[in-house]
C-alpha cells in the first residue's frame, strides 16, 4: 500500500473510533413533569383515530344521502292512473278510457 | 422494582411509577435519538413523544418481553420518522424556493455533533456522522445501537425484530459502506 493510502486507512480507522467511549448526553431534569403535561394535555383531547372515525363515517352518511337523491330524481316519473292499473293487473282495451279517466286526478 | 409491577403503575397511571419509568431509560433514549437526529431540542420533544407512546400503549406491551427492547424500538421509530418528515420539508422548501420563497436553508438538517464525543475527537465525530446520514435506515439502526450504544448483537435482533445474522450482515455493509463514504471525504 502507498503511503498516502496508508494515511487514509489510518485516518478512516480514527473516524471510525470517534465514537467509541462516547458519553450520554446530560438528561434533562424536567422531562417526566412535560410528559406528565403531556399525558394530562392529550387525555382532554379526543384521540386522532376517534377524529378519523367519526369523519368516514359523517363521509358515509353523506355519500348515501346524495346516492338516494340522485336515484329519486333519475327515476322515471309514472302516471298514477297507469301505476295503479299495473298494480291490479287490470285490462284495459285500447278503446276504454273511462277507467283511466275515472281514476286520473 | 420488577418489570411487571413497573408496568402495572404504568397502565394505572401512578405518577411515581411513570417517574420511574422516565428516570431509568431517558438517558437511553436522548442518546439514540440524537445519534439520529443530532439536535438538542429536537431529541428533547422526540424523547417526550416516546414516553407518552410508551405510557400509552403499555396495554399492548407483553410482558415476557424486556421492556428496554421495547422502549428503544420506539425511539428507532419515532427518529426515523422525525426524518423522514424532515426530508419531505426540505424537498417541499426547495420546491417553493424554485417559486422564489428563499426558505430552504430552515430545513436543513444541522451538522451538529452528538454532544457526548470527546472534545479532541469532534471533527472525526463530525465525519462519522455525516457518513452515517448516507446509510440506509437499517443499516443506520445497526450501527447506532451497537457502536454507540454498545447493544449486544441479541439485543439489536430484538429491538429491530430480525435475526442476529441478520444484524451481522447489517453491520458488515453498514461499516463497508461507512468506510466508502469516508474515503470520498478524506483530503488528500
Amino acid at each position: 500500500m502507498n503511503p498516502s493510502g496508508n494515511e487514509k486507512e489510518k485516518w478512516i480507522e480514527s473516524v471510525m473510533r470517534s465514537v467509541a467511549g462516547i458519553t450520554p448526553p446530560e438528561p434533562n431534569p424536567f422531562l417526566h413533569q412535560r410528559v406528565l403535561a403531556r399525558l394530562a394535555r392529550r387525555g382532554n383531547n379526543m384521540p386522532v383515530r376517534w377524529a378519523w372515525i367519526c369523519a368516514f363515517a359523517i363521509a358515509v352518511i353523506i355519500g348515501l344521502n346524495a346516492a338516494a337523491v340522485k336515484e329519486v330524481r333519475l327515476a322515471p316519473s309514472t302516471d298514477p292512473a297507469s301505476a295503479v292499473i299495473a298494480e291490479y293487473g287490470l285490462a284495459v282495451e285500447p278503446g276504454d278510457n273511462d277507467l283511466v279517466n275515472h281514476l286520473r286526478p | 422494582m420488577d418489570q411487571r409491577v413497573l408496568i402495572e403503575g404504568i397502565r394505572t397511571r401512578d405518577t411515581a411509577a411513570i417517574r420511574l419509568l422516565v428516570d431509568t431509560f431517558q438517558s437511553r433514549v436522548l442518546n439514540t435519538v440524537i445519534s439520529l437526529v443530532r439536535n438538542r431540542e429536537d431529541s428533547e420533544e422526540i424523547c417526550q413523544d416516546v414516553f407518552v407512546e410508551v405510557i400509552h400503549s403499555v396495554a399492548t406491551f407483553r410482558t415476557e418481553a424486556a421492556l428496554a427492547t421495547w422502549i428503544y424500538r420506539i425511539a428507532i421509530n419515532k427518529s426515523l420518522d422525525f426524518l423522514r418528515m424532515k426530508k419531505r420539508k426540505k424537498r417541499f422548501a426547495f420546491l417553493l424556493s424554485l417559486f422564489g420563497e428563499a426558505n430552504e436553508l430552515r430545513h436543513d438538517i444541522p451538522d451538529l455533533v452528538h454532544p457526548g464525543v470527546l472534545m479532541e475527537r469532534k471533527e472525526d465525530a463530525g465525519y462519522f456522522f455525516r457518513a452515517l446520514d448516507q446509510l440506509s435506515d437499517n443499516q443506520k439502526t445497526a450501527i447506532v445501537l451497537s457502536l454507540i450504544e454498545g447493544l449486544s448483537y441479541r439485543e439489536i435482533s430484538e429491538v429491530m425484530k430480525t435475526s442476529e445474522s441478520s444484524v451481522e450482515s447489517l453491520l458488515v455493509r453498514g461499516k463497508q459502506n461507512l468506510r466508502k463514504t469516508l474515503e470520498k471525504y478524506y483530503k488528500t
